[in-house]
């Protein structure tokens, strides 16, 4: 019986680890990105270096529900860019995920961002676009 | 340490201005206690002898002491002493047993290097009972890569190496022309001998040829050190004298590692002073670029078109505004066309005519250099530039940092310093680029002479102070 139980422990250490450090390392990035309440221009650098990371974490083998909610927090995040600094730079971070989870992202970006932020949002997604294909000469 | 001194003195000793002293060497009488110490080096050296205790004695023992029976001890030791296999200087394996030349150890090794050729695949003899005697200690002109011994036992040191002397014998002749001609053949053999002298040391008075050798090699150092010009001599020292072996130096060699100690100090202030000299001069240099009315104008340029949509460059941009029917744009609003802003301030400071070509900003740093800028981050008195401490009037070339999309890079102009707007390329910004998004400065150029005559050379080793 004991035999069993510290089967079942250490089964439990070896499968159920990663997957508890994955969704503790989830709530801690969702918990830094919503402690970002505004984005003073001199900390833009900073604040793309979070959306980046989020963006990486994305790639990680989350469940649709939870991969939705950090997407929904790098937009709002985004957004609070965008009050600050309107060019296309700012949106560096999101556009090789946009261009593999484009109907994911627009459909965010449509829920979270004003009218005008969504203008701005595709506004970026092609000057970036047009300045890799023909380059900014 | 030991074979460092023997090293020094062994290169001061065949530099270039020791060319004609050569002729005067006894070098034949050298060679054959040289040869003699190789034989005997072979027959003390073990090989396959008992495990060897490396702790054992270094702190206890003073080499020169050291009793025949402790000598295997000793070389496991001293990191400067090797075997010698067929007059090749060679590794001791952990247990202290020579490692047959061949062997990527010794092959791969820096210090073995160091030491004349190593045993490549070049060096084979093509069989199992041949063997390649040491090109230059067993020289002959027959063949470059040196004898082949036939009919010997490749794993036994000692017989190989009395089969190299004898086979060697008619030779040796030859050897000493080589030497009297090669200078740099010459500057390996001495340093094969100073390693095989390090191995006297060690072994103490039990050789006879061993005083003979060291007398032979001291004496000749030193009469090449009491003609030499000293500052011919320095430059082969600054990897040598160190403080651990400085006295040892001085004793030797009549206090030259002192001297020379001394000297590198007023070399490097006078290095120093020239340094500073020289970048007071390119500074005037770029103070004149930063005022001159071409800069300016290139300035005023890039302000005056960052409202403007240059050929086209607003057409991206959801909110164009309009006036007397021509678009124009926020000032601090970027379109993607850095570079063309930036091509057009050029020709608006009449830096060029035309716009410069390339469709890159990345790559713009070739194209400043063919119409006469300079890259300061290239210059090795300016490594500190970077695009926030930049002189007005510096295009900054930047490429992607790893966490941007592009890869196509940013060019820009600093304008001014503490003002509203400082950066300028296809829109304007208080700070370099580099401070908000991932670029990274990679050329911070300027309009400077190619040709400044009042820069002074700096002195290096050697050149009188």
């Amino acid at each position: 019986m004991i035999k069993l139980i510290c089967l079942l422990i250490f089964s439990f250490n070896i499968f159920a680890s990663p997957i508890i450090k994955k969704t503790e390392d989830l709530k801690s990035l969702l918990k830094r990105i919503s402690l970002i309440k505004d984005v003073p221009e001199e900390e833009i650098k900073r604040v793309l270096n979070v959306a980046h990371t989020a963006i990486a974490e994305l790639k990680k083998d989350y469940k649709p529900e939870e991969k939705n909610e950090l997407l929904v927090a790098i937009i709002r995040l985004y957004s609070k860019i965008l009050d600050t600094d309107q060019n296309y730079y700012t949106t560096e971070f999101i556009y090789e995920y946009y261009q593999n989870n484009q109907k994911l992202v627009e459909e965010i970006v449509k829920a979270q961002l004003s009218v005008k932020k969504q203008v701005l949002f595709k506004e970026h997604i092609l000057l970036i676009k047009r300045e890799n294909l023909e380059g900014n000469g | 340490m030991k074979l460092q001194v023997t090293l020094l003195f062994l290169m001061i000793f065949t530099s270039q201005t020791f060319a004609n002293l050569s002729d005067g060497l006894d070098l034949k009488n050298l060679h054959r206690t040289h040869l003699n110490l190789l034989e005997k080096r072979a027959n003390v050296q073990t090989y396959e002898k008992n495990k060897i205790d490396i702790r054992f004695s270094q702190s206890h023992f003073n080499y020169p002491e050291f009793s025949y029976l402790l000598m295997s001890k000793a070389y496991a030791n001293d990191s400067y002493v090797y075997c010698s296999y067929g007059g090749w200087p060679v590794l001791t394996n952990s247990d202290g047993k020579c490692i047959a030349p061949w062997e990527a150890r010794n092959r791969r090794s820096d210090e073995i290097k160091q030491l004349g050729p190593t045993y490549g695949p070049e060096y084979s003899c093509g069989g199992n009972k041949k063997f390649r005697c040491h090109p230059l200690v067993f020289y002959t002109p027959k063949d470059k890569n040196g004898l082949c011994v036939e009919n010997v036992d490749d794993k036994n040191p000692k017989e190989l190496m009395k089969a190299c002397i004898q086979a060697h014998a008619p030779y040796r002749n030859d050897l000493v022309k080589k030497l009297l001609l090669d200078q740099k053949a010459l500057a390996t053999y001495l340093v094969l001998a100073g390693e095989a002298s390090n191995f006297c040391e060690i072994a103490g008075a039990d050789y006879e040829s061993c005083n003979d050798f060291i007398t032979l090699l001291s004496s000749q150092i030193s009469q090449g050190l009491t003609c030499h010009h000293v500052l011919d001599i320095f430059p082969y020292l600054p990897n040598l004298v160190t403080p651990v072996n400085q006295n040892q130096i001085d004793k030797m060699g009549q206090g030259i590692a002192n001297q020379f100690l001394e000297y590198m100090e007023k070399l490097e202030e006078k290095q120093k002073q020239v340094e500073l000299f020289n970048k007071s001069i390119i500074k005037k240099y770029i103070d004149q670029y930063s005022k001159d009315e071409q800069t300016q104008n290139m300035i005023f340029e890039i302000q005056k078109n960052s409202t403007a949509c240059l050929e086209g460059s607003c057409s991206g941009l959801s909110e164009i505004k309009w006036k007397d029917r021509i678009p124009y744009k926020k000032a601090d609003k970027a379109t993607g066309f850095c570079f063309r802003y930036v091509k057009h301030a050029i020709m608006g400071g009449e830096y060029n005519d035309d716009k410069i070509p390339g469709a890159v900003a990345r790559n713009a740093g070739y194209q400043l250099e063919k119409i006469g800028f300079t890259n300061l981050m290239t210059l090795e008195d300016f490594r500190e530039i970077n695009e926030t401490n930049a002189p007005i009037g510096s295009i900054i070339v930047y490429k992607n940092g790893p966490r941007s999309s592009s890869n196509k890079g940013h060019i820009e102009v600093k304008m001014s310093e503490g003002k509203e707007y400082n950066y300028g390329s296809d829109h304007l910004s208080k700070v370099p680029i580099s401070d908000k998004y991932d670029r990274i400065p990679i050329g911070v150029y300027v309009k400077i002479p190619k040709d400044m005559p009042e820069l002074k050379e700096i002195p290096e080793i050697g050149s009188g102070l």
